[in-house]
């Protein structure tokens, strides 16, 4: 930058004297020795030294991002002393910009925080309740369980530490008697060597075990279940298992932590440990004596090993443990499940799914922050243009005045993305403390999931390295604004001249985008990705219109293509359907960004027209307040527009949410019907003693009919996938199912006439199976594999490990409710695959119409407790599903609605300047006879005009993607659309409210402007 | 009569009534410690149709006599009357509802509002005096072809040049009919060329009864003024009548019906 001679290095630089003016050009500044400034960047250089030395690559990002703004900083001083200088003089504006730009950090940094939460607290889940159990051998009966323990022990596998043998139930325990009596019918009765199991591991603190083997009568309790039973030290309990009842006392009370605390052997996350450690040889005494026979399920053989290493390093040798077991098992009907690593993989893959979640969502927060950022700078650019004229003017070269302003912007997205960080840390617990109640309600009584708070270092960088990148390249483009400030004309404030539209580069821009749009589009036509089916017509449009610049009128040609752009939009999803069903969440926020601009774009060119309505609405010229407060925003279009685009786009996310989530409380009959498939009441029991569907008919006159179903914890993977096997209840089911419990289907073989159809020629049918339309993703929103028709899926055993191979010929509705996912097969099948444990556990029961369905599951539900009895209604099923679904609809909300205060906030921002821009002509306005209380109206009536049309649009086009997403079939078939007004109207009208609220005192403020002191201010 | 309360430099008895009457007004600047005493208990009566010129050097006071006898700005003792009502009791709404009525402003900025058109500024005084919006946009057109805009009507103030924007804020003061307009440095933005065309426009107004308070540093204008006070220190120290009016520029005032030779737009650098 200095291109003038040094001086001579004898001659030291004269020192600056306080107050004095800047030098006329920063060509002119001599060298200086290494002063004051210098040693400034001697200190910054050696902090970035030692950024790159010890703390890691993103503090060193951040470091190289900044050199040439430390560079200014040390070595520019006139720039220095404008940039910092510009900054204190608006205290309460610097303030404003801040906020505005932290919200950006603020949201992404919460976001990761909550995916490191997540991970975190399910990673602790899998250290605590599994302990030292790194992989669980499963196998049916003592004597599989005993050849496991066998061939185990025989190989002297290289990679473990030790193993330890369990043999477990599912029984039903109860404690007390009669009103007090309190009872678990999913309680886990183990039976353990205790001397063995605090061995276990090598850590006997981390197994909690304590003292020795439960015997005679007596039993050790875990913590979850003693506290459902309400049961301490000396009590008695009551375990039913096999139709046999056994009393045993409480002889301590164990904690959940390691083999004490050990969940499901497969792979379920974040469940209870309702563990009861009984005397061995109890289950198989009460096996001996079950009057059930062959109908009920027997127990089942854990052999838990441990890896080498403590409770967290072991799982990093699971491969090769993994391996080993495998060959040691070989012609062992076994299956070894990887539990703890299955558990952290899954704690991963929840953690980084809700980060994309509410980073997603988060993101119209942060590009309505952005569009705060490029106004409040492009505002800035403009108010001083005229000192930005005359630093030009004295010899400030172009490129120190863009250093100056984004040197300015540096300092701000600096503190700004710092204290972001820190919100957003604030935010992240907000949404733990929100999100623990939903998954409390998710996932009942059996999941007790403690979110622990955390927020990684990795992530707090990375959300504060993305708000810094973010509001610093903001900045620093926009910046580019004031390096093409012609110095006359910005001196004497004149207007910028049109620009030649129809210059070369514009031409050739318009090409280049009108060429990448349109192979964007074909890419999308011809059925690959819906991500190009939005963004691709989106581009070419931007890229018409620049080609039709200059050589058409213009609000004819923008309207024409924005209202293109905007109506493909919508009907994109419709049109290209296939593309859509696999779309990821980042194509819904492509498409809200899209639709939202380009309405802008459409409202922005038309906004004499829309002006001229609402001025003659409000009383045409007579309205003085409102023809001056809707002749600015009409004026100055692109900061309308950035506003209008800031509204929009959160209040198009908030009303679609609300739209989605009463759309969803209007469907529970519907979805009653769909799911229950005419049942309605579903009885689940204990498999080792189910309840007898001749059991229920008695209970009740109102039952109509029952449809025994079994129901086996399997695992299924997609042929073809690499995802791994995830657990799911396989129901095996009968002719009897038809009509009685059988759930409505999507979409099933074409060669099938109708529903029932397909679900008798699947009960005849062993090869084929109906899974549910997520069955592929994992049942966590949008963005995964989809299941069809036609797919090959292996079924393995989660116990035996057998496998086999079936083929989709139905797509259910909605196969997942109570927490479990269903996959309905051939009770024939489940019968030669399962054995003995394949048992009707799972009763469809259809009833009388007038039947109170909830009283008769309670009662059911009380009757048979020691069968492990947990009988539903569908109705409740489906509204607690509801209930949780529209629990986190408005923890979105309530997310995304930071956005709303980031756009209020830049109304704010915008008005409080327009106040100070306006001075002089406020004076004018009350020299010539505006009462100060029609100033404060005309602004009012601005800043009104302005939140009313941003609510409006975003409004209008939420309403319009939830009437095509209802009508897309993705909630379903045959659903009526319906608008929830009360929800909107209360929505718009708080947004509204809170609008002019945040301006009011900017009006209040231009409505005190004494006319003499504001005509007195120069330019 | 042409004086102040005192008779410093009447000339003679005044034939018509008083539109202006202001006595002892002080008017002090507070900032932080320091205050400065602006006006120091002026007194001045000017009568109706009267042209009036304001003079003094930079920081005597003109701009703020102007602005306190007018209604802008308070003053800190003294009473002002103009055409019959004491500003100095009147609320702030009063005040302004009079100056809507009574008075026009022109200002050595221009001070349009950039937002609206030429004929929207100026018939932004009408529509807040009640005039019907139709009656209004008429007046202000007529005004606006009477100085010499009417092929620019539509036009903003950005798209005009220095002279015509100011054209434009001289018919924004008239369009009203105002009983007084006051004018703070008119031709202080303005080349030669364009002053002399827009002093001669004023006098032209003023020639047709309208009573004119111009503020001025320039000696040829003040010359072209009926009376003349001379403000120093915020006191008048010279009250002078120069009778009959020189206008030298009247005579180039073109019929009302045609519009003067374009203002010459600031050469660019």
């Amino acid at each position: 930058m200095t291109t003038a001679p040094p001086a001579p290095p004898s001659a030291p630089a004269p020192p600056e004297p306080p107050g004095s003016p800047p030098p006329a050009t920063d060509r002119a500044e001599p060298r200086r020795r290494p002063t004051g400034p210098a040693r400034l960047g001697t200190i910054l250089a050696a902090a970035a030294a030692l950024a790159l030395v010890g703390v890691g690559l993103i503090p060193i990002a951040v470091v190289v991002l900044s050199l040439p703004f430390l560079f200014l900083l040390a070595f520019r001083p006139v720039l220095r002393r404008l940039a910092i200088r510009n900054v204190a003089r608006r205290p309460r504006e610097a303030l404003l910009i801040v906020v505005g730009a932290l919200l950006g950090t603020a949201i992404i940094t919460s976001a990761l925080v909550v995916g490191d939460t997540l991970t975190t607290s399910i990673h602790q889940s899998a250290y605590t309740q599994l302990g030292p159990l790194d992989e669980a051998v499963l196998s049916v009966g003592a004597a599989n369980g005993q050849r496991v323990a066998d061939a185990v022990a025989a190989a002297h596998l290289n990679g473990v530490d030790g193993t330890l043998p369990l043999f477990a139930a599912q029984a039903a325990v109860s404690a007390g008697g009669g009103a007090s009596a309190r009872a678990e019918p999913r309680a886990q009765v183990i039976e353990t060597d205790f001397t063995r199991a605090r061995a276990f591991g090598g850590d006997p603190s981390a197994t909690g075990i304590s003292g020795g083997t439960p015997a005679g009568d007596h039993a050790a309790i875990g913590t979850d279940l003693a506290k459902v039973l309400g049961v301490g030290v000396g009590d008695p309990v009551t375990v039913y298992l096999y139709g046999a009842t056994r009393t045993l006392t409480i002889d301590r009370v164990l904690p959940r932590l390691g083999v004490a605390g050990l969940t499901s052997f497969t792979n379920f996350t974040g469940s209870t440990s309702p563990n009861l450690f009984v005397p061995p040889g109890t289950l198989t005494a009460l096996q001996n004596a079950n009057p059930l026979g062959s109908l009920t399920a027997p127990p089942v053989s854990v052999l838990a090993v441990s890896n080498r290493g403590n409770v967290t390093s072991g799982a990093r040798l699971t491969a090769q443990v993994h391996g080993e077991l495998v060959a040691a098992l070989r012609g062992v009907p076994a299956l070894v499940n990887d539990s703890k690593q299955n558990l952290i993989d899954a704690a991963n893959s929840i953690g980084k799914g809700f980060s994309t979640l509410f980073v997603v969502f988060g993101a119209f927060s942060v590009a309505v922050g952005i569009l705060l950022l490029v106004n409040i700078f492009v505002m800035l650019a403009q108010e001083r243009k005229q000192s930005l004229g005359m630093l030009r003017a004295v010899g400030l070269r172009r490129a120190s005045l863009v250093g100056s302003f984004s040197l300015e912007g540096w300092l701000y997205a600096l503190v700004s993305a710092l204290a972001g960080m820190l919100v957003g840390i604030g935010i992240g617990r907000l949404v733990i403390v929100a999100a623990s109640r939903i998954f409390s309600q998710a996932g009942g009584r059996r999941v007790s999931l403690t979110l622990q708070f955390s927020a990684s270092r990795h992530s707090l960088q990375n959300g504060f390295l993305a708000g810094f990148v973010i509001a610093l390249l903001t900045v620093v483009l926009t910046s580019l604004y004031v390096a093409f400030i012609n110095v006359i004309r910005a001196i004497r404030d004149l207007p910028e001249p049109p620009h030649d539209d129809r210059r070369l580069s514009v031409l050739l821009v318009g090409v280049l985008l009108s060429g990448v749009g349109a192979a964007f589009t074909v890419t999308a036509v011809s059925g690959n990705g819906a991500i190009a089916a939005i963004v691709g017509p989106a581009v070419l449009g931007l890229g018409v219109l620049l080609l039709l610049l200059g050589r058409t009128p213009l609000r004819p040609t923008v309207s024409i293509v924005a209202s293109a752009v905007v109506v493909w939009t919508i009907a994109a999803p419709g049109v290209l359907a296939p593309s859509f069903q696999k779309a990821s969440l980042n194509v819904y926020l492509a498409e809200g960004l899209v639709l939202n601009v380009f309405a802008v774009v459409l409202v922005t060119v038309n906004q004499q027209t829309i002006g001229g309505f609402i001025r003659s609405l409000g009383g045409g010229a007579r309205n003085m307040s409102l023809r001056l407060g809707l002749a600015y925003p009409l004026a100055r279009r692109f900061r309308t527009g950035m506003l209008l685009a800031m509204y929009a786009i959160v209040v198009f996310v908030l009303v679609l949410l609300t739209t989605i989530s009463q759309f969803f409380s209007g469907q529970v009959n519907d979805q009653i019907r769909k799911v229950g498939g005419g049942a309605g009441i579903i009885v689940d029991s204990n498999p080792a003693e189910p309840v007898a569907p001749a059991d229920v008919q008695r209970l009740s006159g109102g039952v109509r009919a029952i449809a025994p179903t079994s129901a086996v914890t399997t695992q299924f993977q997609l042929v073809g996938s690499t995802a791994k096997f995830r657990d799911f209840s396989a129901v095996g089911f009968d002719d009897q199912l038809v009509g009685n419990g059988a759930p409505n289907l999507h979409d099933w073989a074409r060669h099938y006439r109708t529903q029932a159809d397909v679900y008798r020629a699947v009960a005849a049918d062993p090869t084929t199976v109906i899974v549910g339309r997520d069955f592929a993703s994992g049942g966590f929103g949008p963005g995964g594999a989809t299941a069809t028709v036609g797919s090959a899926v292996t079924l393995r055993d989660a116990i035996t490990g057998q496998t086999t191979t079936l083929t989709i010929v139905g797509v259910v509705d909605e196969s997942r409710y109570d927490g479990v996912d269903h996959v309905y097969l051939s009770r024939t099948l489940s019968d030669r695959l399962f054995g003995n444990r394949s048992v009707s556990n799972l009763l469809f029961v259809s009833t009388a119409p007038g039947t109170d369905n909830d009283a008769l599951a309670a009662a059911i539900n009380a009757r048979y407790v020691a069968s492990g009895a947990d009988a539903s209604s569908f109705r409740r099923l489906v509204n607690d599903s509801f209930a949780v679904q529209n629990e986190f609809l408005t923890l979105i909300r309530g997310y995304v609605a930071l956005g709303l205060l980031v756009g209020i906030a830049g109304l704010g921002v915008v008005m409080v300047r327009a106040v100070r821009e306006r001075r002089r002509e406020v004076g004018v306005l009350r020299a010539l006879g505006f009462s100060s209380v029609a100033v404060r109206r005309a602004f009012l009536a601005e800043s009104s005009f302005i939140a009313a049309e941003g609510i409006g649009v975003g409004t209008i086009l939420a309403l319009i993607t939830a009437w095509r997403l209802v009508n897309s079939g993705n909630f379903g078939t045959g659903t009526a659309f319906t608008v929830p007004w009360l929800q909107v109207v209360l929505l718009v009208a708080v947004t509204f409210a809170a609008s002019i609220v945040a301006t009011a005192a900017p009006a209040i403020q231009a409505s005190r402007i004494r006319p003499a002191v504001a005509l007195r201010i120069s330019d | 009569m042409i004086t102040d309360l005192e008779g410093r430099g009447s000339t003679g008895p005044s034939q018509r009534p008083p539109i202006l009457v202001a006595t002892g007004v002080r008017k002090v600047y507070r900032t932080g410690a320091e205050t400065v005493e602006a006006l120091r208990g002026v007194d001045l009566i000017v009568e109706a149709g009267q042209f009036l010129a304001v003079m003094g050097p930079s920081g005597s006071g003109k701009t703020t006599l102007l602005n306190c006898l007018s209604g802008l700005d308070d003053i800190d003792a003294g009473r002002i009357e103009v055409d019959g009502e004491e500003l100095t009791t009147m609320s702030d709404a009063r005040r302004t509802a009079h100056r809507a009525k009574a008075m026009g402003f022109i200002f050595q900025a221009f001070n349009l509002i950039p937002v609206f058109t030429a004929t929207e500024n100026v018939e932004l005084p009408l529509l807040l005096a009640g005039v019907a919006p139709r009656k209004a946009r008429q007046a202000a057109q007529r005004t606006l072809i009477r100085v010499g805009l009417g092929q620019r009507l539509n036009h903003r103030p950005t798209e005009l040049s220095g002279g015509e924007q100011q054209r434009v804020t001289i018919a924004r003061a008239l369009a009203g009919r105002p009983k007084i307009v006051w004018a703070d440095e008119p031709t202080g933005n303005l080349d030669t060329e364009t002053a002399q065309q827009v002093m001669s426009l004023l006098g032209e107004l003023h020639r047709d009864g309208l009573t004119l308070i111009l503020v001025t540093h320039d000696h040829e204008i003040g010359a072209t003024a009926e009376r003349r006070i001379e403000v120093r220190d915020g006191n008048i120290v010279a009250d002078q009548r120069l009778s009959p009016p020189a206008t030298p520029a009247a005579a180039a005032v073109p019929p009302a019906t045609e519009p003067p030779a374009p203002a010459a737009v600031i050469p660019a650098p």
